[in-house]
């Protein structure tokens, strides 16, 4: 295992940074294909390897494999797992090509257990697989990343949670927000020490897309349904879609809607006491929900606040976001292009100027610096450009990971593994915000009920 | 044929199929419009945790570990940029902001000709190394911000290129905003696509296979072309239109926004010269001139 250090950052910074400074190139080249001087910053040499296997080769696995795993110093690949042969094997090659690295592939997860010498694990697979999976795994004293959801039963869900504070293992979910420097930065800098909006009264998310896609095996993939029999499926469908099934899977309240109802939860610092929700799968037919909607109601340490989440699936306009709205203040934060902080006209322009000159924030689009002091500025005079507000550096904190958040969450997991970090979003966490996700399900079920949620129903 | 239409890089990407059955291709442009919104996260200067937004953010002696695709998509763009003595140049980003930041009325004339001059100083003074042997980047000296928005739609057609061959579809047609198509086999009972290239009254028809052309001009932009070697707009160029075709839709995207920026004599040389050039087209006083190998 690698020396413990402070920060993620120091992995890139430090001392490493100036010893490769002192050998570096020239200034004033442009962009370069070329080597610094005394070779490259990285130290992935010097740390030890954690050696990890990736179980499901579909497009969240594939996204670990392929984005996720090479950006993480000494996060060593060395398995692929999946129940489709042209799928782990096609897996298993674009990794060699890419990375120049072999791995091995296995169609069974046990089976693999047994073979290979691993550190941990990330379960890219469906949903009612995750638990049996998870709960071995970490009995096999190995470490479990886990895609959110836990599971497509509650009661699963908690064994999960349970299983790793037994064993004393790590079990890390995949709500990447969780890990996002911005959501990060505006959790502990904007809200918790700044107080930047006043007290949040509401809370608006939206997941919009054109459809729901259906899959398909592609002409390459070699299926045999008699053995995927043996892993729960009972046809092709099911294994390219299990999303859609209620016994596979959580449907887009639990893939899309989890993730966003989850920020609530946090920036809240509560959970909801009641859930409205309502739904129907009128657009698709498909067993799940394909558009709902959810009412939340909480009781947060500053006073009651509301959650609004929708889910549309008919429609692409506006994309994906989570709104915030405070009596000082308003905010959208999103892991795409949509991003903004808002002043509410009460609060004087100066009192925001403090953000502006810790650095926390920034205005006019960044272009501050290039303004001009006006010589004889009368006040009176052109009209005005509105103001708008961005997150500049994000300054002050413990770690900023500098990666797109599904990379950042597993590093995190790699780093509490190597022991320099604590978990971002452990599962009993993850289980406080599955609770009210199984309830926002329980309502549309019953046709649009109001739902209690009591506090103990949150304790693991 | 079958057709299919996404929004993602600012533009619309269009994929036509033909060959396959209408699930099939359908269930193929869905994969096609996954990738690229993969890919868009990875090379957009908008979306805050891309590679290219983290690269814009390094700091003296930073460096980074990138994704593949990025890694690759410079790699290429530094070659088309050595190839065109750097009328080709992705490190134009902080001029683009520049150039928005007036048109929103966030600059005045006179903050907007200091910013662009300021942004070429700073410029001509960064080093960014991009490592030969691994997909890291080094940050020698900030001052240059990166914009992929001259090869990352070409960048894209080539990957679904690479996913459409997986999936055993041999005949298709894809186009990211008009500007660049990149096509394989031909329509039904045709072993080629046909296209157009014109302008004004001029024209020739084309018979496209396996190969990918880009056009640049000055419809959508104006007669305000901007010039990464001065680091200013110009008036002057010598073409209505430029096409360039290659095999891959990375290189005919690039080159044809560096080309578009060359004289006669410079076009007809590079044409020449360099070897992932299948041909090239420009129009000038509304009349077609066609460089063939």
């Amino acid at each position: 295992m690698a020396e413990k250090r402070t920060s993620s950052q120091n992995v890139e910074s430090g001392q490493n940074r100036r010893t490769f400074l002192k050998t570096a190139g020239v200034f004033g080249a442009g962009l370069i294909l070329a080597k610094p001087l005394g070779g490259r910053a990285g130290i992935a040499s010097a740390l030890d390897q954690i050696n990890v296997a990736v179980v499901g080769c579909g497009s969240r696995g594939r996204g670990v494999i392929f984005s996720n795993i090479p950006k993480i110093e000494g996060c060593n690949l060395v398995a692929v797992c999946d129940v489709i042969e042209s799928r782990r094997e096609q897996t298993k090659d674009r990794f060699k090509a890419e990375q120049g690295k072999k791995v091995n592939a296995y169609e069974d997860f046990y089976d693999m257990l047994e073979k290979e010498k691993l550190d941990a694990i990330v379960l890219t697979t469906p949903d009612f697989w995750h638990a049996k999976h998870t709960i071995d795994a970490l009995e096999a004293g190995i470490h479990v990343y886990c895609e959110k959801a836990m599971s497509n039963r509650l009661e699963d869900a908690k064994n999960m949670a349970q299983a790793m504070k037994k064993t004393g293992k790590l079990l890390q979910i995949g709500r990447q927000r969780r890990s996002n420097d911005r959501y990060r930065f505006t959790y502990q800098k904007l809200l918790q020490q700044e107080k930047m909006f006043g007290r949040l009264t509401h809370a608006i998310g939206q997941w919009n897309r054109s459809r729901i896609w259906t899959q398909m095996p592609n002409k390459k993939d070699n299926i045999n349904l008699s053995r995927l029999k043996r892993y729960g499926f009972d046809n092709v469908d099911q294994v390219y879609n299990w999303r859609n099934y209620k016994e596979l899977g959580g449907g887009v309240v639990s893939d899309l809607g989890s993730h966003q109802i989850d920020i609530f939860n946090w920036f809240f610092n509560a959970y909801p006491k009641t859930v409205y929700a309502a739904g129907n799968n009128s657009y698709f037919g498909f067993e799940q929900a394909d558009t709902m909607a959810t009412i939340l109601e909480y009781d947060t340490p500053n006073g009651p606040a509301i959650g609004i989440y929708e889910n549309i699936s008919n429609s692409r306009a506006i994309g994906v976001y989570e709104r915030f709205i405070g009596d000082k203040g308003a905010f959208i934060i999103s892991e795409g292009k949509d991003n903004k902080l808002y002043r509410e006209s009460a609060v004087a322009a100066s009192e925001w100027q403090k953000y502006i000159d810790k650095g926390y924030i920034s205005n006019l689009g960044d272009l501050q610096k290039y303004k001009e002091q006006e010589q004889g500025d009368s006040g009176i005079k052109e009209t005005a450009p509105q103001i708008s507000y961005d997150i500049n550096d994000m300054k002050d904190m413990d770690i900023v990971y500098n990666l797109a958040a599904h990379t950042a969450h597993l590093k995190n997991f790699i780093e509490a593994l190597r022991g320099n970090e604590k978990l971002n979003y452990d599962a009993e966490e993850s289980f406080k915000s599955e609770v009210c996700i199984y309830k926002i399900h329980e309502a549309i079920n019953h046709g649009g009920n109001r739902i209690t949620i009591k506090d103990s129903e949150y304790k693991v | 044929m079958l057709s299919y239409e996404h929004q993602a890089m600012a533009t619309q990407f269009v994929v036509q199929i033909d060959g396959v059955d209408e699930a099939y291709a359908e269930n193929a442009a869905q994969q096609c419009f996954e990738r690229i919104d993969e890919l868009e996260a990875k090379l957009s200067r908008f979306i805050p945790d891309s590679d290219v937004s983290r690269i814009n953010r390094m700091k003296e002696g930073d460096n980074l570990l990138l994704d593949y695709e990025t890694y690759a998509c410079l790699k290429q763009a530094i070659e088309i940029s050595t190839w065109t003595g750097g009328a080709f140049d992705v490190g134009v980003a902080e001029w683009m902001n520049i150039f928005r930041g007036y048109k929103q009325g966030l600059l005045n004339i006179s903050e907007y000709n200091n910013a662009l001059k300021t942004a070429f100083e700073e410029k001509q003074q960064a080093s960014i190394y991009v490592d030969p042997d691994e997909n890291r980047i080094y940050c020698i000296k900030p001052g240059m911000k990166i914009d992929l928005g001259g090869i990352g739609k070409g960048f894209a057609l080539d990957q679904l290129g690479i996913l459409l061959s997986e999936l055993g579809i041999e005949n298709y047609a894809l186009n990211s905003g008009d500007s660049t198509i990149s096509v394989k086999g031909g329509p039904t009972d045709n072993t080629s696509w046909d296209f157009k290239i014109a302008d004004g009254e001029a024209y020739q028809n084309l018979q496209l296979n396996d190969t990918a052309v880009s056009a640049s001009g000055t419809y959508w932009q104006g007669n305000h072309i901007f010039d990464p070697r001065t680091g200013t707009n110009r008036k002057d160029v010598s073409f209505g239109r430029v096409w360039v075709c290659c095999h891959s839709a990375a290189y005919s995207d690039a080159l044809s926004t560096a080309l578009f920026l060359l004289n006669e004599e410079e076009v007809s040389q590079l044409s020449s010269d360099l070897e992932v050039i299948s041909w090239v087209a420009y129009s000038t006083d509304e009349q077609l001139h066609i460089l063939r190998k």
